[in-house]
């Protein structure tokens, strides 16, 4: 039980609506009042390393903004305000629980106090997003990500999250979690205190999120174009919503409801 | 030659002489006779012999009597009289009428006693006393009047141990009969028969006849709850099975509701078909416990018509429900990281057991082609908000409006819960409190602040500024900001926590509720410094307002504040925090990062009444009494730092539980128990109180005190018992009344009179006076036999004998 307010008819209508508003790429949502305080509201903090440019600028604000459209989760209004900026040594990085490190290239290691200060994060309670933009597996930022994972969490390898994970069903129903690309068929993850403190995808999940100016993808998805854009958008959705609720959909009150919906999907 | 002045008499014979000596006189006169008769055997002239045979008798008779010295024994004699002792059965089964609703067992009995006062007149006549004892669990004399009297009828009985008591008091006196009046209904060692060892050793060694009368009922007609089969404690939500016997008598094919009720309000109902003359019927209820306490349940079966007695168709007995777990629904209107890291200690304590709700998307969201998309469901409005509400310890209302997602129905019966008992705490948000709309709403009755009526999602509800809360003079001695036992410590940790940003605006902190944290600049409606975190309660249910979503930070923002690696490459706080566990709630054990997790355990032990934070308590010597048997009660008043509050001033109200009038002071023994009393805890912070005897039933016992932490109220259930085996079947058994009857010697009747039973006469004598009479003492006695013994000699020689 639990999870929306779920009013019959018109849903056809109001996607296509919506879709609509995403084409002419507004990225400002005046709509709901909010949240009484700043840090209520939900933000990402995208990590900068030295020598790791963002290759996607632009991903996590659109990721922000379909937050605000498709789910409960207040956001700051301007996109500027929901992705911040944050070096591992940010006095504010323990603002920010949710953290996304992307990059297309090999980086260097962050100092030991920094790799510090990172654990601390990951290990009372914060949660760690990272997408590989290399558009292949196995590439320089692969084993950069890698190396830094062995630092800041030794003994804690990234394995293969299963397909029964609650990660999976979070928000969306999903069976995998398809990027700009499909380099690998599945999604890694580190298990801390029974819970993912990181999430790995090596699919370019970011890339399939970006528009430009005019409000045109920045980037094609291949093989599955549009369909498989959107799965990008709703496992972006899920990461999110899993770091938010954890294992809120496993209790037993929602299983039968989610397994019966599993099964009709396949 | 006896005078009238004498009344007995006999002849002595002998008496002066050693019995081995007066036994050689009589042999020796044996023989000289046997001598004198052998010898003339065979002697032609037969009269002659017959003649020297009756000399030789005659002579030797004379000197024997001489020898002898017989004398007439006189004495004057009278009889001490000795007792007949009437045990009349005083227990509750005597209250018994017959189907056809005439008089009583004991009404009987008490007829036949005043019609025997003639009877008892003549045997006092005849030397006899006449003692009437009442028994049931014991034996006590009593007025004739009085022996069955219905009022402080015995709650047992028992029959063998009351004539062993009988023996005792008549050891070394005289009884000459027992009598036993009864309806045969044992519940000591005896029971159903036959009779035990003991009982029969008891008959053997009164040395009377013990006559039984049964004051009993051909036929009896009654329905019974004759025995509760129930634990005495469940676990909350664990389903327990709790059982009762019914018995009946003589209501073949009625069919009757037995039914399970809790504090008066029935739970649960069978009906049942009774079958046979007689039988025997379990019923059992299932009953799961939503919220801890005790409970006053009771087992009925109605009353029929013409039955022997209608008290024994309902038993009353207390359960007493306690948590295993705190069950916890945290229902938010929206992910955010307050929520996050609240479900995350939470689901981490393995005393908690967690139930969540959450709102991912609304009305308002887009919404995919296929719903089916989405694992979400439908906000299961009535199953968590009336079905299950009450298996809940404690709601958190996190950031959650009720608007929405039609609760608005079941904040009436929110409030209800929370003020039967329950608990609720409120956490701040765009969607709480005022803001969410709840000023107009039941739930104000109950939150510990007073709202603004503000329409739902009203800004003017909230401030968005960054602050430090501060801690009032009442929390600093509040568990829930217990932070630390020692008081300046406590202050210090909640100076050094990281700011708070945004706060729901109230009116005010509810009179009698404690504020505990304030803002350190903003006011509330009435000009105080604007309360972020207020505890109260709400009928016999507690809330608590936390008037902010940012509290998280007390907890990430501080572990990450207190900087640097932890030794050994991993976390201080994983290496066996305990209690929640984990490396996240236990962030920052040793530094500020642990006080969002210590202020939630405290919050959530303070709501649920977690008895290891009482600072009253009351514990009675035990749950069950017996009737008359005293209720003791222990208080202990503590101080918010555990320590033992001396001097402190407790009121204690006794109130019965199980019927709706104050039953205090009814049918008690040993004087009326107070109704409300007051003591004063001595230097161990404790104080004694005895209640005295307490009438059976339920009673409720509730101790009231002002703590240096503020009013405190304990309450505590106990149950005085009445024997209830008394009552379970109440026909009468006259094969026990026969029995103990048989082996005495004595007569069984099943009803009648009491002419003609058989009473032993006395036994004691006392002689007044005493004379002895010489017989045949004389001298000439022997000059006779000594003449017989002359002529026989002469006569034998002269015939030529020997």
């Amino acid at each position: 039980m639990g999870g929306q307010h779920n009013p019959a008819g018109g849903s056809r209508r109001r996607f296509l609506a919506l879709a609509g508003l995403c084409g002419a790429g507004a990225l400002s949502w005046p709509r709901r009042a909010l949240a009484i305080g700043d840090r209520s509201k939900f933000r990402i903090g995208r990590l900068a390393l030295p020598g790791l440019p963002d290759p996607r600028p632009g991903a996590l604000p659109r990721l922000a903004w379909e937050l605000e459209r498709r789910t409960s989760l207040v956001v700051p209004a301007e996109a500027s305000q929901a992705v911040v900026d944050l070096r591992l040594s940010d006095p504010d990085l323990f603002r920010h629980p949710f953290l996304v490190l992307s990059g297309d290239r090999a980086f260097a290691q962050p100092p030991d106090e920094d790799t510090a200060r990172l654990r601390r994060h990951l290990v009372f309670g914060g949660f760690l997003l990272c997408d590989s933009a290399e558009g292949r597996a196995g590439g320089g930022f692969d084993e950069s990500v890698r190396r830094l994972l062995q630092r800041v969490l030794p003994g804690d390898l990234p394995a293969r999250i299963a397909d029964d994970h609650v990660l999976w069903r979070s928000f969306y129903v999903l069976g995998g979690a398809p990027g700009r690309v499909q380099a690998a068929p599945y999604v890694e993850g580190v298990e801390r205190d029974r819970r993912l403190a990181v999430v790995y995808s090596q699919n370019d999940l970011l890339g399939a999120w970006p528009r430009d100016g005019f409000g045109r993808w920045l980037h094609d998805v291949v093989p599955g174009g549009d369909s498989q854009r959107e799965l990008a958008f709703r496992f972006g959705v899920n990461v999110v919503m899993y770091a938010l609720c954890l294992d809120y959909k496993t209790e037993q009150a929602h299983i039968e409801y989610i397994l019966k919906r599993r099964r009709q999907l396949r | 030659m006896i005078d009238s002045q004498w009344n007995d008499w006999w002849i002595s014979l002998g008496g002066h002489l050693p019995p081995g000596l007066l036994a050689l006189l009589c042999a020796a006169a044996g023989f000289a006779v046997a001598l004198s008769a052998v010898s003339l055997l065979g002697a032609r002239r037969p009269a002659r012999s017959a003649l020297l045979v009756a000399l030789r008798l005659g002579g030797v008779g004379a000197c024997l009597l001489v020898a002898l010295e017989p004398a007439l024994e006189l004495r004057q004699v009278s009889s001490l009289p000795n007792q007949v002792a009437i045990l009349v059965d005083g227990s509750r089964s005597m209250q018994v009428r017959p189907p056809d609703g005439g008089p009583s067992r004991a009404e009987r009995a008490a007829a036949l006693l005043r019609g025997s006062a003639p009877l008892f007149d003549r045997w006092r006549q005849d030397g006899h006393r006449v003692d009437v004892f009442r028994f049931g669990e014991s034996l006590a004399p009593a007025p004739l009047d009085a022996a069955v009297d219905a009022a402080g009828a015995a709650d047992a009985t028992r029959t063998g141990e009351a004539l062993g008591e009988l023996r005792a008091r008549y050891a070394g006196r005289d009884l000459g009969a027992a009598i036993v009046l009864s309806d045969g209904i044992d519940n000591g060692r005896i029971g159903r028969g036959p009779l035990d060892a003991e009982t029969r050793a008891v008959l053997a060694g009164l040395g009377a006849p013990v006559h039984t009368v049964l004051t009993g009922e051909p036929h009896v007609r009654d329905l019974s709850v004759s025995a509760v089969l129930a634990d005495e404690f469940a676990f909350v939500r664990t389903p327990i099975k709790i059982e009762a016997i019914i018995r009946q008598r003589g209501l073949a094919g009625r069919v009757v509701d037995v039914t399970l009720s809790r504090d008066g309000r029935t739970v649960d109902g069978r009906a049942v078909e009774l079958g046979g003359e007689a039988s025997e019927h379990r019923v059992a209820f299932d009953w799961t416990p939503d919220h801890p306490g005790n409970f006053v349940f009771e087992i009925a079966a109605p009353v029929l018509g013409g039955e022997a007695l209608g008290e024994n168709n309902a038993q009353v007995f207390t359960l007493k429900v306690i948590r295993d777990r705190v069950r916890v629904l945290h229902v938010c209107g929206r992910p955010s990281w307050d929520e996050r890291f609240l479900r995350s200690l939470l689901r981490r304590d393995p005393n908690v057991d967690l139930v969540s709700f959450f709102i991912l998307r609304t009305q308002e969201d887009m919404e995919p082609l296929d719903a089916r998309e989405l694992s979400l469901i439908p906000f299961p409005d009535k199953e968590i908000f009336h079905d299950q509400l009450r298996s809940f310890d404690l709601l958190v209302f996190h950031n959650f409006n009720y608007l929405p997602y039609k609760v608005e129905p079941y904040l009436a019966g929110v409030r209800d819960y929370v003020e039967g008992g329950g608990a609720i705490a409120m956490v701040g948000g765009d969607l709480s409190f005022g803001s969410g709309g709840y000023g107009l709403t039941p739930l104000r009755d109950v939150l510990p602040v007073e709202l603004d009526v503000l329409p739902p999602g009203e800004d003017r509800g909230t401030s968005t500024d960054v602050f430090r809360a501060r801690l009032t003079a009442e929390g600093r001695g509040h568990p829930v900001t217990s932070l630390s036992l020692d008081a300046r410590e406590n202050e210090v940790r909640w100076t050094v926590l990281p700011p708070l940003e945004g706060l729901n605006r109230v009116h005010r902190a509810k009179p009698g509720t404690a504020t505990l944290l304030v803002h350190p600049s903003q006011k509330d409606g009435t000009g105080r410094p604007a309360p972020v975190l207020v505890a109260g309660t709400a009928g016999k249910g507690r809330a608590l307002a936390l008037l902010t979503d940012s509290a998280w930070q007390w907890g990430f923002l501080a572990a990450g504040a207190a900087g640097g690696a932890e030794p050994g490459g991993r976390p201080a706080g994983e290496s066996g925090s305990g209690g929640a566990g984990g490396a996240e709630t236990a962030a920052g054990a040793s530094g500020a990062g642990r006080a969002f997790q210590r202020f939630w355990e405290n919050a959530i032990r303070w709501l649920v009444r977690d008895p290891a934070l009482t600072l009253l308590r009351i514990e009675p010597d035990r749950v069950e009494y017996r009737r008359g048997q005293p209720v003791g009660v222990r208080i202990r008043t503590l101080r918010p730092d555990y320590t033992p509050a001396a001097g402190v001033e407790v009121t204690l109200a006794l109130a019965s539980a199980d019927r709706p009038a104050d039953r205090a002071g009814e049918d008690r023994a040993g004087g009326k128990p107070p109704r409300e009393t007051r003591t004063t805890t001595n230097q161990d912070g404790e104080a004694r109180v005895d209640l005295g005897a307490l009438a059976p039933g339920a009673w409720r016992i509730s101790a009231g005190a002002t703590l240096e932490s503020g009013a405190a109220i304990e309450e505590q259930t106990v149950l005085v018992r009445a024997e209830w085996r008394e009552l379970e079947d109440v026909a009468s058994r006259a094969d026990v009344l026969r029995e103990i009857a048989n082996l005495s010697g004595g007569w069984f009747r099943d009803g009648g009179d009491l002419e003609g039973l058989r009473i032993r006469p006395p036994r004691e004598r006392r002689i007044g006076k005493q004379k002895t009479v010489e017989l045949w003492s004389h001298p000439g006695m022997l000059a006779l036999g000594l003449a017989l013994l002359a002529i026989e000699w002469t006569l034998r020689r002269r015939s030529g004998h020997a």
